[in-house]
Formats: C-alpha cells, structure tokens, sequence
C-alpha cells in the first residue's frame, strides 16, 4: 500500500513537471487568436486564471482536512491545514497579481473596482484572520487546532459566496458576468483549451506538491 | 438537546439583563449619542441613499460588536458552571436567541428614530425590510455568538470579537447593504432570497462545528 502511494506521488510530480513545462513552451510559443485589446495578453489564461483554481481546490483540502482535525485532532492534520491554507492564498495572491498585470494592459488600469477583484481581496482578508486566531491562541496548542481548524471550514464556507455569488449579482468586466460573454462561449477556441486544461492540472499539481513539502519542513522543524 | 433548557436559559439571560439593564441603557446611550453626533455633521440636510444605507448597516455592526462584546466578559465569569449544567448547542442556541433578540430590537428602534430625523427610505416595503433586519441580525449574532463563547472559553479579550467575526460577515453585510438598497431603489428583491441561503449556511454550520469544538 505505502509502494504504491509512493508511486503515485512519483507520477504525480513526473506529470506536474511535464505539464508545466508544456505549459510554459507551448503557452509562450503557441499560435493565438489575435483578437484587438486582448492581443497578446490572452497568454495570462494559462497563468491567472489556473491560480484561482489552484486556489479553490487548495482551501478546499485545507477545510477537508480541517474537518478531518476537528473530527480527530492530531498535530500533523493541523500542519496539513496550515500548510494548505498558506499554499492556497499564496495561489490567490499570485492569482490577484497577474490579474492587475493582465487588468493594467486590457481594461487601462491595475485595479479598477470590479466586483470579482474586490472579493477575491477580500476573501484574502478573511484568510489573514485564520492567521491571526493562530497567532493569539498560540499558548494552548490542544485549543489552537480545535479553534483554528473550525474558524477555517467558516472561512471557507465565506469565501463561496463571495466569489461566486457576490460578484454575479452586479455588472462585472470579468467575462461570464454582466452581459460579458463567458469563456464558454466562443473566446476559448480550441487552440487555448489545448494549453489551458493542462495549465490547470499542472499549476494544481505544483500547489499540492509545495503543501506537502511545506507539511514535511514543518514535521523536521517540531522534531529539531 | 432540550427545547427546554434553552428556554430556560434564555429566560436567565433575559431575567439578568432587566435586573442589570446594562445592555438597554447601553443601546439606548449610543443610539442617542450617534443621532446626535449625525445631527451636529449633517444638520437637517438629506442625506443621499447610498450614505443613508451604510450609515445605517454600519450603525447595526457597532451595535452588534458592542452587546456581543459585553457578552464575552460577563459570561466567562461564570461559563465554567454553565458548561456543568447544559450541552454546547443548548448554550450557543440561548447566546443566538437572546443577542438576536436585544439587536433586533436596537436596530429597529434605531431605523425608527434614524428614519424619524432624514426621512424613512423603505415605507412601501416594510415587510421586506424587516425580513432584511432580521436576517441581518440573525447572521450577525450567530456569528458573534459562536466566536464570543469561544473568545470567553480561552479567556481572550473581547477586542478580538471584531477582528475574528468581522471578515467572516462581510458578505452577509454586502448582500445586506445592496439588497437594502435594491429594495429602497424599487429594483426587485431576489437578493433577499441569495441573503436567507447564505444565513442558512453559516447558521447550519456553526451549529454542526460547535460542539466538536466544546467537548475537550
């Protein structure tokens, strides 16, 4: 049993390099659609929009294996949550960064008030609270998981309205929303889907395999 | 869990509070002291729809922060021998009940007086606008019940009751304001069913992860 996990690590990482490597030619070399505004700038799908996915499915793990802490509190399940926690608002605040990058070339200005910026900051906001708590209760170790693991489900519970309930009910620059067409429609041609959907696996990959790294670096810093 | 219990602990709750009557002349000073701070920095102008509407919101935040907070002090003084007596969720049940109560109250009092001095916004909707008051301090005192018996429990100071429940409500309080406003504008009400769903979901989740929380 514990061979084969280690096997599916090993493909897992061999998947994640290839991918991103993929990625990283094909993302920058590849043909894409001209369109006038977008240009260019269309290459920041393989790179921005994966983040939000990375980061979705990271805070998803982390408040899975906060739910597996509260159920059953051990110090590695917390440094799991942690970890994951940490890795997916590294994801949002990278995710954040290449929008204003990509904002600042298509829509004029880095951050320009919409809806879908303002929550994903805020839901950044939320996230910093997490830390906070664990900062404060950083006296009783036994409360700080209990605490600290349910405060994240919370976090998360939060974090889904407000990306994607909130900024639907207003007019939005972001596609999908506000009369914009999604990315459903016709932008996402079948040259972009090629890099696109491998973009996402692979930044996903990548984000998991940093938790796990972080989860072990922390373990050798409580043994030492 | 008994409906009992908390029935009667709400009654304590509510018997010690018009004993003390700390929180009513609370509410009752700093509704007073903000309409008359409003008054001397806006004089009798009319106030736009927008400031009116997070004047008000916010009016119903502090409110909320400032009963929740009293909470946290004067119940870790004797939570020990409550946590003897009842379970997790008859406990949190009571705090829901009894800040829900006391808020829900302030805050309408307070639409009263405010709507009094510059004009009330939402009179040809009013039952709409209750179902908005009272969700709105439903989600509020949830949140800050669960965080202020937990703040009480490790014995933290009260000031991080809004650090912790602040991001968390933030949007329960933006559905609020804009659905609010939606309804003052006369532009629909389906945001105030989007409100109840999202009320439904922190309240069902805060009473499904509270007692793993309290059994230690």
């Amino acid at each position: 049993m514990n061979n084969i996990r280690k096997y599916i690590a090993l493909a897992a990482k061999i998947l994640c390099i290839g991918l991103l490597f993929y990625v990283f030619t094909a993302g920058f070399y590849a043909q894409v659609p001209q369109l006038p505004i977008l240009n260019e700038s269309i290459r920041l799908l393989y790179f921005h929009v994966p983040m939000w996915f990375g980061m979705i499915v990271l805070l998803g793990i982390a408040s899975y294996r906060a739910i597996c802490c509260l159920r059953n509190p051990s110090p590695r399940r917390d440094l799991e949550v942690l970890s994951f926690t940490q890795m997916g608002m590294f994801f949002g605040l990278m995710g954040l960064l290449t929008g204003m990058i990509w904002a600042q070339n298509t829509w004029g200005e880095a951050w320009s008030n919409d809806p879908k910026q303002n929550a994903s900051a805020l839901g950044l906001l939320l996230y910093l609270a997490y830390f906070t708590l664990r900062q404060t209760l950083s006296a009783d170790q036994e409360q700080r998981m209990r605490w600290s693991a349910a405060y994240n489900v919370f976090c998360f519970l939060s974090l889904i309205p407000l990306l994607f309930i909130l900024p639907r009910l207003t007019d939005s620059l972001h596609p999908g929303s506000g009369g914009n067409p999604g990315f459903d429609t016709y932008d996402l041609d079948a040259s972009l889907r090629k890099v696109f959907y491998p973009a996402l696996v692979g930044w996903i990959l990548l984000g998991v395999w940093i938790a796990n790294l972080l989860i072990r670096i922390g373990e050798i810093q409580k043994k030492s | 869990m008994s409906f009992k219990s908390i029935f009667l602990l709400l009654r304590m709750d509510l018997y010690t509070e018009w004993q003390g009557k700390v929180y009513i002349s609370q509410g009752l000073l700093s509704i007073g002291s903000l309409l008359f701070l409003l008054y001397l920095s806006t004089g009798e102008e009319n106030i736009s729809v927008p400031i009116w509407n997070s004047i008000f919101w916010f009016f119903v935040l502090f409110l909320s922060i400032h009963l929740c907070g009293r909470t946290v002090q004067e119940d870790a003084k004797y939570l020990s021998s409550l946590i003897l007596l009842c379970s997790a969720l008859e406990l949190l049940l009571s705090k829901i009940f009894f800040h829900w109560i006391l808020l829900f109250t302030f805050s309408l009092l307070f639409y009263l007086c405010y709507g009094f001095l510059w004009g009330y916004q939402i009179p040809q909707h009013s039952g709409l606008g209750l179902l908005i008051l009272g969700g709105s301090t439903l989600g509020l005192s949830t949140v800050f019940s669960w965080i202020g018996l937990m703040i009480a429990r490790t014995q933290q100071g009260a000031i991080l009751l809004p650090t912790l429940g602040l991001p968390l409500l933030l949007p329960i309080l933006l559905l609020c304001i804009s659905s609010s406003e939606n309804l003052i504008y006369g532009e629909g009400n389906d945001q105030l069913l989007i409100l109840w769903a999202v009320l439904g979901l922190y309240i069902g989740a805060s009473l499904l992860l509270f007692p793993y929380l309290w059994d230690e």
